[in-house]
């Protein structure tokens, strides 16, 4: 394994009574894409909020790029930040403003650009998503795969180090899907972005991730390379790869007794 | 019964006291990013714009037909009892004093108060606010410091339309339809308002309903629950806060300010 560039040792984090992560290892190697992937409602965007600073440990420790997050003073953690994008699943465009000034917001907050550098900058970035001809558009004019490229733009208009892409395959067209799943790829190898997907489609996920991780239940099921983890599949981990209703995971939620339940009492 | 009701007490007092905690904070947020209003003005102006210069249309209108309607009620009266010269007095003094402060901090409520909740909630629910954390922005700083000191501005400035608008409509019924004299509605109003004692102190409540009043919305907004049912109620929240804060509020303030016991 190459050298890490997220390192999260032992993750404790609970939401009210709920424990989410309990004593979590990871190690997210740099410059790879790596799929953390789990059932719905494992905390799978929470441990994105975490690695984002957006979120505290309740012990533990998150490192990104050498720095531990936890209790890094709010100036060094935006300077940080500075070197993360993160694609979050709604895209969370600014409604009030088009699409240029949405991939130029940051660049306007953070820099004393002049306006031909700052129009080079944006225009380059929504070339990459191919949406340089709806630079005009505002937010509620484009299909939910066009804001999620915007978004996407907006993303790495910084030149992060570090790409964070929350569900990006949800709800999209078949199409749209391929773009994005060909972006991601190609961001990766061709800027060397160290890119964490948080997902679960698993087809799309494995098609491009080089790692991967499995969350369950608050802890690691799985982890290492795509190989690896499929060889070493628990019978539970088979069937979230397979996507089968067959296994140790039942299709009903427990309850009781059926013939309770529904009062079939036997007859004398 | 009896613990379970003490406990309820207690758990609704912690949250509330919880809320004040974190409302406060909030506005020390606000506050020490000011800076950011003398730095960048233009987008002080834009949220003025859409806070106070939107707002001024129902403010004109309201204003309007309060003058009229207390200077038809003034007249009744003051008619029993010879008094109707005095009709620029009583129209002056209750609009600076209480109508003009209190309604416009009401209306504003209603008007930029409730937009503004539900703007700054939407903004969480569709993790606008996330979003622009992650790019090293301070969120409160960007969004919410502009709107606040606009709106605090505002709030005065509508007021001070109110007091103008509301004097002349009530001058206008007094003088065009009731006939009184259009010499001694002025002069006895000169002669009575007083310029600090009235004016500044009805502008001084306008300033303090505009923090309260922005204060409550944007923190409504911002503390929502980020789901279309969360921001509903923060909005509700919001104008019902608001309203009650400003009466409670403009009792304190009159009882400082007019009343000498």
């Amino acid at each position: 394994m190459t050298k890490s560039h997220i390192s999260i040792k032992n993750l404790r984090f609970a939401r009210g009574e709920r424990q989410i992560f309990d004593g979590i290892n990871l190690e997210i190697p740099e410059g790879a894409v790596t799929a953390i992937m789990g059932p719905s409602g494992c905390g799978k965007t929470t441990l994105l909020r975490l690695i984002g600073g957006q979120l505290q440990p309740d012990s533990g420790s998150v490192e990104v790029a050498g720095v531990n997050l936890h209790g890094l003073s709010r100036k060094k953690l935006f300077k940080l930040r500075k070197q993360m994008g993160m694609l979050f699943q709604s895209g969370a465009l600014l409604t009030d403003l088009n699409v240029f000034e949405n991939v130029a917001f940051p660049v306007r907050e953070h820099y004393q650009f002049n306006e031909s550098m700052i129009r080079d900058i944006v225009l380059m970035k929504l070339e990459i998503v191919g949406l340089r001809g709806a630079a005009e558009l505002m937010p509620s004019e484009l299909s939910g795969g066009m804001a999620r490229r915007v978004a996407l733009a907006r993303a790495i208009v910084l030149d992060p180090a570090l790409m964070m892409y929350d569900e990006p395959f949800t709800g999209l067209d078949p199409i749209t899907l391929g773009n994005i799943v060909t972006l991601i790829r190609s961001l990766n190898k061709s800027l060397g972005i160290t890119s964490v997907l948080v997902s679960h489609d698993i087809d799309d996920s494995l098609s491009i991730a080089d790692y991967l991780c499995v969350l369950s239940d608050g802890k690691v099921a799985a982890q290492g390379t795509v190989e690896e983890v499929k060889a070493n599949a628990s019978p539970w981990l088979k069937q979230f790869l397979s996507g089968s209703s067959e296994g140790p995971v039942d299709f009903h939620y427990p309850a009781a007794n059926r013939a309770d339940d529904f009062q079939l009492e036997a007859k004398p | 019964m009896m613990v379970n009701l003490l406990q309820n007490i207690g758990q609704k007092t912690l949250g509330f006291l919880q809320r004040l905690g974190r409302a406060s904070l909030f506005l020390f947020h606000i506050l020490r990013g000011f800076p950011i209003v003398l730095s960048r003005p233009k987008l002080l102006i834009e949220s003025l714009y859409s806070v106070g210069v939107l707002s001024l249309l129902i403010i004109i209108f309201s204003a309007l037909f309060v003058g009229m309607v207390i200077s038809l009620l003034g007249y009744v009266t003051l008619v029993d009892f010879g008094a109707e010269q005095s009709l620029g007095v009583l129209v002056a003094l209750s609009i600076l004093r209480e109508l003009a402060p209190v309604l416009t901090a009401l209306l504003y409520s209603g008007r930029a108060g409730s937009a503004l909740t539900a703007e700054i909630g939407l903004m969480k629910a569709t993790e606008q606010l996330a979003s622009i954390e992650m790019m090293a922005i301070d969120p409160i700083r960007r969004i919410i410091t502009p709107r606040f000191v606009a709106g605090t501005i505002a709030v005065p400035l509508l007021t001070l339309m109110f007091m103008v608008v509301g004097i002349y409509s009530g001058y206008v019924i007094g003088h065009g339809w009731l006939g009184v004299d259009e010499g001694s509605f002025w002069s006895q109003m000169q002669s009575k308002v007083q310029w600090q004692h009235d004016i500044l102190n009805g502008l001084l409540k306008g300033l303090i309903f505009g923090i309260a009043v922005n204060w409550v919305a944007l923190f409504e907004g911002y503390d929502a629950v980020p789901t279309s049912e969360g921001v509903a109620r923060a909005t509700t929240r919001s104008v019902v806060y608001s309203a009650l804060l400003v009466l409670a509020l403009d009792f304190i303030l009159t009882s400082l300010m007019f009343v000498e016991v």
